[in-house]
């Protein structure tokens, strides 16, 4: 029996909230049919024997380890008792081991005495730091405001912080974790304490435990949710993240500034460098007193490669208030993405394409952003949705389809894609038992990736295909996708003369879970000789005389070829001028042809024997300096 | 233009000589452009392969017209000796040999031109005579080429020559060599005519003589 430590009233009221969800949703649902979809169970919570061993629960995200494993929270106690949790490791495959149980012994150090000293309730996940051990933070126990630990892989847990209120209370980090920053120190936000009206605060800490408050939200310590509020924002629900140019980024879920929120305190975007000076980016409620714009943000951000953030609300963007998906830009300009709620179900006030989307975003290696709703879909569960840049959602899984939870429901958290190109993510509710939820895998249908093959340059005959015409590549939005790639004719095959010849590719993808094979043809062409250097004693050349003009400041003449030869030579014929003098240029010449200006003489016959063959040459001379060539001849085509 | 084309005409007429090589006298016609400054031009260029050594003289330089010699438009680049109404000579040493002067057209203008040189090399040369409407020389006049040139005449790598109009309507009636060097056969065939020639006077005095008598 684990004794909890006095805790704010306002973590309190937040889990008892979550909790609440899940026992209203055990009376209430009534689960229609949705379409199958790749999702699977890796683990059950409370499955594995009597007293739930494994503890129930996960509120936080799971992440992948180094070793390629996935590490979690839950925050059920064990044999059904309340709160408590744990730290579980469980493979790819589904092999769940706890590594850590919270409040199971009582600790020493600070607050020596307190049973769970050590931490309760980690609502959060964890991060990997580069040391290899697992950093996170619990919402309550401790000195009773929560605590912040390292835990190795092999479950040696240490305290490295205990909050006690000034510094900080209830680090939630919901949806998300700690960040470790480019410095190697940890950030992170508590959602209430603090120096200022309580209402929260973002702290560093480093490996060894070195705790700095940087940021106490309301310093003016007058926070009055709807009244005069805390301009800078109060209560950060998520955690932070690094942007590119070095500062954190997060989110608060309430405050902001009033005026502007039609008085909704509906939470803020922020930014804060890494010594503490904090700028609000944006305030929500701008569109009325619906919130178009979204309210209450409840994820942390995510930074695309065009360097804008993108996340969720919780509520706001509609007059059902389902919650948005957001993009705002460094500089503050916000754009409402999507607006949940769009497919109310009648009577219901359920939204089969979503609502509440809790946990944030993550950017999958398809440029897209993947995430999570608490609540609707198609039975009312939950969903799991996907969603472009541009703002087309795709709701990808319903939870609790044809009224079996057995995959999870109500994932309060956002995904982890893995190294396999799967999305791995936990669920509050479900599994064993309605309330004791899931880790789940989503494994999208394959996708075919998009083979790049340009048509190659024509090749002359005899030419045989290889690697400069053998080329393709193959991508899924940008992202290059390994595989095999089997041709048709293949390396080796000379074709015969003619014009666009289809080649083709048969792309087989060396990840076959995700991506589906692929096809692309092109065309070449093969032309009926490549160029020779006809050599001087086959053909003769002789110039006139260069006339000056004047008028256009060029030289103008002739140069004629001779077939000195019985035998044909086979056309197109071309003169090559090597070795002109700089600045002398040729001015009417056909083309270039490794660099030096060629004219053709006789483009399509042959030159028979005997034969002469004359074209017109112009040079410009701007330094009337003696126009000399090495004349190369050519049989075949130079284009 | 067809009218002004026809006004030009080049009058070369036989003149027998010793030199070796051919020498044309070129007359040209100028009296539709009677009476205007304009500029005339002669170059003596070699080809852009190996070419040998050459040069054109250029003699007998006549007109009713005038020349301009004080100009600031007056040139001569290259290897260019003498000056009109003078003898010149231009050899083919620099990549441009010319002579250009001002010129108050008449009605006529007329001069000589012969090319010496040794044969072989794979580029020939070419001596070229333009003639413009403005005395900075960037408005021919009397041709259809763009460059203002009326007449060449190439010195081949074998030591010939072909002189070419380049006005279409002109080159197939007015321009005839007016000397040409002998060659072997040639030269048996010019002592038998002398021969004759001198014979058919021997006999004509003779005959004369006779009926005289």
């Amino acid at each position: 029996m684990k004794v909890l430590h006095s805790q704010p009233s306002a973590t309190t009221c937040r889990l008892a909230f979550l909790y609440s969800i899940a026992c209203i949703l055990l009376c209430f649902c009534a689960p229609a049919p949705v379409h199958a979809q790749t999702v699977t169970a890796l683990w059950q919570f409370c499955s594995s024997g009597s007293g739930c061993p494994d503890k129930d629960q996960p509120y936080g995200p799971l992440i992948q380890g180094s070793d390629g494993n996935f590490y979690g929270t839950d925050t059920g106690g064990a044999n059904n008792t309340v709160l408590g949790g744990a730290v579980f490791q469980i493979t790819p495959g589904g092999a769940l081991s706890t590594l850590y149980d919270f409040g199971s012994v009582v600790s020493s150090g600070a607050c020596n005495g307190f049973s769970g000293n050590d931490g309760s309730a980690p609502v959060a996940g964890l991060v990997q730091g580069t040391d290899g051990n697992f950093y996170g933070v619990t919402s309550t126990g401790g000195c009773g405001a929560g605590t912040v630990f390292q835990i190795t892989k092999a479950g040696t847990l240490t305290t490295l912080h205990r909050f006690v209120g000034s510094d900080g209370a209830d680090p939630l980090l919901a949806g998300g974790a700690l960040l470790q920053g480019a410095d190697g120190s940890f950030y992170g936000t508590t959602n209430l304490g603090g120096t200022g009206a309580g209402s929260g605060t973002i702290f560093k800490i480093t490996s060894g435990g070195a705790f700095t408050t940087i940021y106490s939200f309301c310093p003016a310590g007058n926070f009055a949710r709807n009244g005069s509020g805390c301009a800078d924002g109060a209560f950060p629900y998520a955690g932070l993240i690094q942007g590119t140019d070095g500062n954190l980024y997060g989110t608060t879920y309430e405050g902001g500034n009033l005026a502007s929120q039609n008085g909704v305190s509906a939470g803020t975007i922020f930014r804060v460098t890494p010594s503490g000076v904090l700028s609000t980016l944006y305030s929500f409620c701008q569109g009325g007193g619906s919130c178009t714009d979204g309210a209450f943000p409840g994820g942390a951000l995510v930074q695309d490669t065009d360097g804008n953030f993108y996340g969720t609300t919780q509520s706001g963007g509609n007059a059902v208030q389902g919650g948005t998906v957001f993009k705002i830009t460094p500089g503050g300009s916000l754009t409402t993405l999507y607006a949940f709620c769009q497919i109310p179900v009648p009577g219901e006030n359920e939204c089969t394409d979503g609502e509440a989307p809790n946990g944030g975003l993550i950017q999958g290696t398809d440029g897209n952003f993947y995430g999570t709703t608490l609540d609707g879909g198609a039975s009312g569960y939950g969903t799991i949705f996907r969603i472009t840049p541009g703002g087309t959602l795709t709701t990808l899984y319903s939870f609790c389809p044809g009224g079996s939870c057995a995959n999870g429901g109500k994932p309060a958290v956002g995904l982890v894609q893995g190294t396999d190109g799967s999305f791995y993510g936990t669920a509050t509710v479900g599994g064993s038992s309605p309330v004791r939820g899931t880790v789940f895998k989503l494994q999208l249908p394959q996708v075919e990736p998009t083979v790049d093959w340009s048509s190659p340059a024509p090749i002359f005959v005899g030419a045989a295909l290889g690697p400069e015409q053998l080329n393709a590549t193959a991508s899924y939005h940008g992202t290059p996708v390994a595989g095999k790639f089997a041709y048709s004719p293949t390396a080796g095959t000379v074709l015969g003369i003619g014009t666009d010849q289809t080649l083709s590719v048969q792309f087989t993808p060396t990840d076959t879970t995700d991506y589906a094979p692929a096809t692309a043809t092109v065309q070449i062409t093969v032309s009926p000789a490549g160029p020779t250097v006809v050599p001087s004693t086959v053909i003769s050349t002789t110039g006139s005389g260069l006339t000056y003009s004047r008028v256009s400041k060029t030289y103008t003449g002739t140069v004629t070829i001779t077939n000195l030869t019985n035998s044909a030579i086979a056309g197109p014929i071309s003169v090559s001028f090597t070795g002109l003098p700089t600045g002398v240029t040729l001015t009417n010449a056909t083309g270039t042809y490794q660099g030096v200006p060629y004219i053709t003489v006789s483009s399509t016959s042959s030159l028979g024997p005997g034969q002469s063959a004359t074209v017109a040459v112009q040079f410009g001379d701007p330094s009337n300096v003696r126009i000399t060539f090495t004349p190369v001849i050519y049989s075949g085509s130079l284009n | 233009m067809r009218t002004k084309l026809s006004t030009l005409a080049f009058l070369v007429v036989i003149a027998v000589g010793a030199a070796s090589a051919d020498t044309y006298q070129v007359t040209v016609s100028t009296s539709s452009i009677s009476g205007e400054a304009g500029s005339i031009d002669l170059q003596f260029n070699p080809g852009s392969l190996v070419t040998e050594a050459a040069t054109a003289q250029i003699a007998g330089f006549t007109s009713d017209g005038a020349l301009v010699s004080v100009s600031p438009n007056n040139v001569a680049i290259g290897d260019v000796s003498g000056t009109l109404p003078g003898s010149l000579s231009i050899s083919n040493a620099d990549a441009d040999n010319e002579y250009f002067e001002d010129f108050d057209f008449g009605n006529t203008l007329s001069f000589d031109v012969a090319i010496n040189g040794t044969t072989g090399g794979t580029s020939g040369s070419v001596f070229a005579f333009s003639l413009f409407s403005d005395p900075q020389g960037t408005q021919p006049v009397l041709t259809a080429d763009p460059g203002g040139v009326v007449f060449t005449e190439a010195f081949n790598t074998d030591g010939t020559t072909t002189a070419t109009n380049v006005s279409p309507e002109a080159v197939s009636s007015l321009v005839v060599p007016v000397s040409t060097t002998p060659e072997p056969g040639t030269g048996v065939l010019w002592a038998i005519a002398i021969a004759l020639a001198g014979s058919g006077l021997f006999f004509r005095a003779k005959w004369r003589a006779s009926a005289a008598a």
